[in-house]
């Protein structure tokens, strides 16, 4: 097995995290990865909260088993280093190459640490963007609030 | 005198938790200056709600908070399964928010909360929020999270 690479940046994690993403990898995925007890993957899909290193590899399984095929093209992007952590926030914008017309946009904060092992994927939060009605806060958000009326 | 010197230099937030405590109050209370006040008073804080776009920016955070509690948020938070990261200036919380109307639950929601100490106070500079399953935040077969 090739010697794991090592990061010198966030944005080089977030390089490879996308590439592995887009080709299925999972070695290459695990490898964007802290090893850390804290780390937490919400996919945007079914919208539980993964924590640790053996259920955000359980994670990605099962998202490479679905034969994704997509490209993702990000967007909006800001980003944040304070010492020894990144926060990237934006928009995925996701593809299916060989459905074009199949578009979807998905909201994310990536957030990175810096580990003895270089820069590490520490937290990764996905969820759908909005549907084109809805603008700011949602229309009931306040009054007759129900989550899983989003899926 | 001294007494007085003391309490004008202690932080709004001397905490993480302090910062998010207050949101979370902020949020059931429907106070909007409490909101904002833990909010950082800067252009790069990011605010996703629950299935909403990507708010960018004080004004359009702020705007969002008055859209929702002018609405009359009845809104209760019960927060479980935190996990924290913290560095001297930058604090990571994911929190799972089990919201209540009237003491019923009606929903579950993710968030990752992110706090920045400014020199003078921790202040939020990011919150995205998303639905969860409704029997719980974390995964809890595997199998089924797709």
């Amino acid at each position: 097995m090739d010697r794991e690479p090592v990061f010198a940046s966030p944005d080089e994690v977030e390089a490879a995290y996308y590439d592995a993403f887009q080709r299925a990898d999972i070695d290459a995925m695990m490898a964007v990865w802290s090893e850390a007890d804290h780390i937490v993957c919400v996919h945007p899909v079914g919208g539980y909260r993964l924590c640790g290193w053996r259920q955000v590899l359980e994670g990605w399984i099962n998202v490479f088993a679905r034969e994704l095929d997509v490209l993702i093209r990000l967007s909006d992007v800001t980003k944040t280093l304070n010492g020894s952590l990144a926060i990237h926030s934006g928009l995925e914008n996701i593809v299916r190459s060989k459905q074009p017309e199949v578009r979807g946009q998905v909201v994310f904060t990536n957030i990175y640490e810096r580990t003895e092992a270089g820069w590490k994927m520490m937290l990764h939060h996905a969820s759908p963007g909005p549907r084109p009605d809805v603008i700011g806060a949602p229309a009931g958000f306040a009054t007759d609030y129900d989550p899983n009326q989003f899926h | 005198m001294r007494a007085a010197l003391e309490m004008s230099s202690k932080p709004p937030f001397a905490t993480p938790q302090a910062a998010e405590q207050a949101f979370y109050v902020a949020f059931e209370q429907n106070d909007l200056d409490a909101m904002l006040e833990v909010w950082a008073p800067i252009d790069s804080v990011l605010c996703i709600h629950p299935g909403g776009e990507r708010l960018h920016g004080l004004q359009a955070v702020a705007e969002s908070w008055r859209q929702i509690f002018g609405a009359g948020s009845t809104l209760s938070f019960e927060l479980t399964l935190d996990q924290y990261t913290h560095t001297p200036d930058l604090a990571v919380h994911s929190v799972q928010e089990r919201i209540l109307v009237a003491g019923s639950l009606r929903g579950v929601v993710l968030a990752t909360n992110v706090y920045e100490w400014l020199g003078d106070s921790w202040r939020m500079v990011s919150h995205h929020a998303s639905p969860a399953p409704r029997e719980s935040g974390d995964v809890a077969v595997p199998s089924q999270v797709h």
